[in-house]
């Protein structure tokens, strides 16, 4: 399994061309993912991180998603509790969440680009490559859409998909994000998930591909 | 605010968003001139005064509309009725940049200035095509808006002012495009992002957000120009004390609807200079659903006139009371004499996206007082009409409530969107870019697990129910209009068949209307005297932008920037899914670029 975080923590990411535009990519050292997590729930999804230098310190709830983070919820009145599995009912519409510093338990609530689509389905429904990246049949997305960047919130019963409020761009959840119908440039982006060994949901790797919108990302 | 331009970060905590990763590569502070790739510098510069913007010399087009007025009329004649047929592009210039661009050419003395999604302001030779500057706005890395696009720029002194989707105000100098101070308007992060050309009235340039799906309470602000600090800011939704709040009706399970009850001001307004008085459209409310705001809702869908000294409302007149539809009175009326009871009167012309055209009266204090409302499409929403006031009765089975499907016409587009109709005082008729033929429904909801101003879409519906139908297959869609302003009757009108018409409208004194808008990719130009087409040639995309006339050196030109996105290109797609293969033209490529035409000798 490749590790797209490797090329994330040793110089700017591929979504990086324009130099106003930093990275919108989970990372983090090895050291104090493991620590977080746990090496045996792990290990076999992160075989290539290799503990690179720490970085300089930032506030919790400025920083991007970082790998090892937990989820809560978006809405304000219900965001500070971590989401374990059994909060994610089956085959139910997607869920707005935020990742959260575990060390700390501040909510990355600055950066819109921290806003995570979280859904849950049985395995078997999931394409080969989303299950790889799936936690016990846990997906997660970014929520900003490929098009114009507005939060994929809304959910089309009738075809099982995301469909995005603003221009009706349509993703499948089950098929790593691809892009179904509507104006939107692309797949949304897919941020691979874990459980720890307490049944928290945790961000696995980086995402599958840079989270932005446009053609200019 | 700042001033002059120093760093980046403006929203309160910004610096840090950013990854630790991208603090060490890129955080360095970005000046002015990292945002402008300049090329030459404008020599000779012409200052824009308050003069000449109320003179509105043919040879420039310094407003968005052309004049204060409102017309997008060009006195030039240059192109006419007898030549138009051998009119043809005499330089192209490509913005590189996809979404929907929806800014008018704005010229001054040659020099063309020319807004683009993403928040670019492109410097350019009117004549030729070459680039003076590119300024390219810091917009924030995690932005998110519902429509990426920009609808002009506002020229003042020797400054360009362009908003930005981050709520910013930007001060640009003009010879250079160097960023000299900018204004915090307002917070895209809640959705208050901005699209609207700004306005230049009386030294201020003034501006608002959008965000009516957003759960934002819409306002204007005026922002000195010199120093970018804000002059005044008025909201649409009056709040406790003020006139109007009392509309906001304390009942139901949203007692404080008003706080983010929507009526944003997102598209430019126009100005009676000689009497001071601007005239401002308001959007439609947030949520979507009347039912869950009470009352007539205050100043939603409607015009407010406002002194620009101070921002204080002064007259109104509400198209529709406590709009459930998403039918914004966005458009500012146009200024225009009009006769009434055979008197001739200074007054208001509108078509609104409510489908019905609306003549008002203005007085020299503000008040705004009800001459006529006629629909122009199809409105199964409105039941009557009070002859006096213009107050509506409505049909509930196609008013939208919480916890119902509903469906309605026109649809929430409306008769007409964003794209601005046209006066021609020669003909003395009014040019409408018109979508008829198209409903919709959609169910209430009441988003109880979604925060108001949260930066969430928060319309009230759960945009999956959206439905979109063509009330007669075959019947046409887009159209233009042309109605006499005094009699009150429609003269003539052009259908476009399977399409919807999002373009402006311009007219000028060779008797001609020019409008794109269509799926087909077109622009033409049409008789203004009877609509018959004269002239129409491809574009590399279609164009939902302002068409403009201006001259160099004596010579006319028509420029339009073609450029398909943002809710054009939705409805084309979610309207062409309904109609066979071959029916509806769904193959409408974006990308931008500047078109501009002219008669060779």
């Amino acid at each position: 399994m490749t590790d797209v975080n490797e090329d994330a923590q040793s110089g700017p990411c591929p979504c990086c061309q324009d130099k106003t535009q930093p990275e919108a990519r989970p990372s983090e050292g090895r050291r104090s993912l493991l620590k977080a997590v746990g090496l045996g729930a792990l290990a076999s999804v992160l075989p290539a991180l290799s503990g690179k230098p720490a970085r300089a310190a930032a506030e919790p709830a400025d920083m991007t998603t970082q790998i090892g983070d937990q989820l809560t919820r978006f809405q304000q009145s219900r965001r500070g509790p971590s989401l374990v599995l059994d909060d994610i009912k089956m085959s139910s519409k997607q869920l707005l969440v935020l990742p959260k510093d575990p060390e700390t338990g501040i909510v990355r609530e600055n950066d819109r680009r921290n806003q995570i689509l979280l859904q849950r389905f049985p395995m078997e429904e999931l394409s080969e490559q989303t299950q790889a990246i799936s936690a016990d049949g846990l997906v997660a997305y970014t929520a900003v859409c490929t098009h114009d960047g507005c939060p994929v919130t809304a959910w089309d019963r009738k075809t099982d998909t995301y469909m995005c409020p603003c221009h009706q761009s349509q993703f499948d959840p089950r098929n790593m994000g691809t892009l179904v119908a509507g104006p939107a440039y692309r797949p949304l982006p897919a941020l691979p998930l874990a459980l720890d060994e307490d049944g928290v949901i945790r961000v696995a790797r980086d995402y599958t591909t840079p989270v932005g919108f446009g053609t200019k990302i | 605010m700042k001033t002059p331009e120093t760093t980046k970060p403006r929203r309160a905590g910004f610096a840090g968003t950013i990854s630790v990763l991208a603090l060490a590569v890129a955080a360095q502070p970005i000046s002015a001139q990292d945002l402008t790739k300049l090329v030459k510098p404008i020599e000779n510069y012409s200052t824009v005064t308050k003069e000449r913007l109320v003179e509105a010399d043919p040879s420039d087009w310094l407003l968005p509309k052309g004049n204060y007025e409102g017309w997008m009329y060009s006195e030039l004649d240059q192109i006419n009725k007898d030549n138009v047929k051998n009119l043809k592009p005499v330089w192209l210039y490509s913005t590189n940049l996809d979404s929907g661009h929806q800014a008018p050419a704005i010229v001054n003395d040659g020099v063309m200035f020319v807004a683009t999604p993403y928040n670019h302001v492109l410097a350019l030779d009117a004549a030729t095509g070459q680039l003076f500057w590119r300024y390219e706005h810091d917009n924030p890395p995690d932005l998110a808006v519902m429509h990426n696009t920009s609808r002009g720029v506002a020229l003042w002194g020797d400054r360009v002012f362009a908003a930005g989707l981050d709520g910013t105000l930007n001060a640009l100098d003009a010879r250079t495009g160097e960023r000299l101070c900018q204004a915090e308007i307002g917070d895209w992060s809640i959705g208050a992002y901005i699209t609207s050309a700004p306005m230049p009235v009386e030294g201020n340039i003034l501006v608002g957000p959008s965000g009516g799906e957003f759960g934002v309470r819409g306002f204007m602000q005026a922002t000195d120009a010199e120093t970018c600090e804000q002059a005044w800011r008025t909201y649409s939704i009056p709040g406790p004390g003020e006139p109007g709040h009392e509309t906001w009706l304390a009942e139901g399970p949203r007692p404080d609807a008003w706080k983010y009850g929507g009526g944003s001001m997102w598209m430019p307004g126009n100005y009676d200079a000689e009497n001071e008085v601007v005239y401002w459209g308001v959007g439609n409310g947030s949520p979507w659903l009347g039912d869950q705001r009470p009352g007539d809702n205050l100043y939603v869908a409607s015009v407010v006139a406002m002194d620009p000294e101070d921002g204080e409302i002064v007259g109104h007149h509400q198209y529709h009371w406590n709009d459930s539809w998403d039918w914004a009175g966005m458009n500012a009326p146009m200024l225009i004499d009009l006769e009434d009871d055979g008197e001739t009167k200074p007054g208001l012309l509108t078509p609104q996206r409510n489908g019905y055209m609306f003549w008002l009266e203005r007085h020299e204090d503000g008040e705004i007082g009800f001459m006529d409302g006629k629909p122009y499409v199809y409105n199964n929403a409105f039941a009557s009409m009070d002859p006096e006031t213009g107050r509506f009765t409505y049909d509930p089975e196609h008013t939208p409530v919480t916890g119902k499907r509903v469906g309605y016409c026109p649809s929430l587009w409306g008769g007409k969107n964003y794209p601005y109709d046209a006066y021609n005082p020669n003909t003395g008729l009014l040019y409408v870019p018109v979508n008829e033929n198209l409903c919709n429904s959609f169910i209430g909801i009441f988003q109880d697990d979604v925060d108001p101003a949260s930066g969430q879409f928060w319309a009230g519906i759960d945009i999956p129910d959206l439905e979109v139908t063509v009330r007669e297959k075959g019947k046409s869609i887009g159209e233009i209009q042309a109605w006499d302003v005094n009699t009150r009757e429609m003269v003539w009108k052009r259908e476009y068949g399977n399409t919807m018409n999002w373009g402006s409208v311009l007219t000028t004194a060779g008797g001609l209307v020019f409008n794109a808008g269509t799926n087909d990719r077109q622009i033409r130009a049409l008789d203004a005297d009877t609509g018959e087409v004269l002239w129409t040639f491809p574009l590399n995309s279609t164009s939902i932008a302002p068409p403009v006339s201006y001259t160099v050196d004596g010579k006319q030109y028509i420029a339009v920037t073609a450029g398909y996105g943002v809710d054009a290109d939705w409805t084309n797609g979610v309207i062409g899914a309904q109609f066979e293969p071959g029916e509806w033209n769904t193959d409408v490529p974006v990308g931008g670029v500047i078109w501009v035409f002219a008669v060779e000798d």
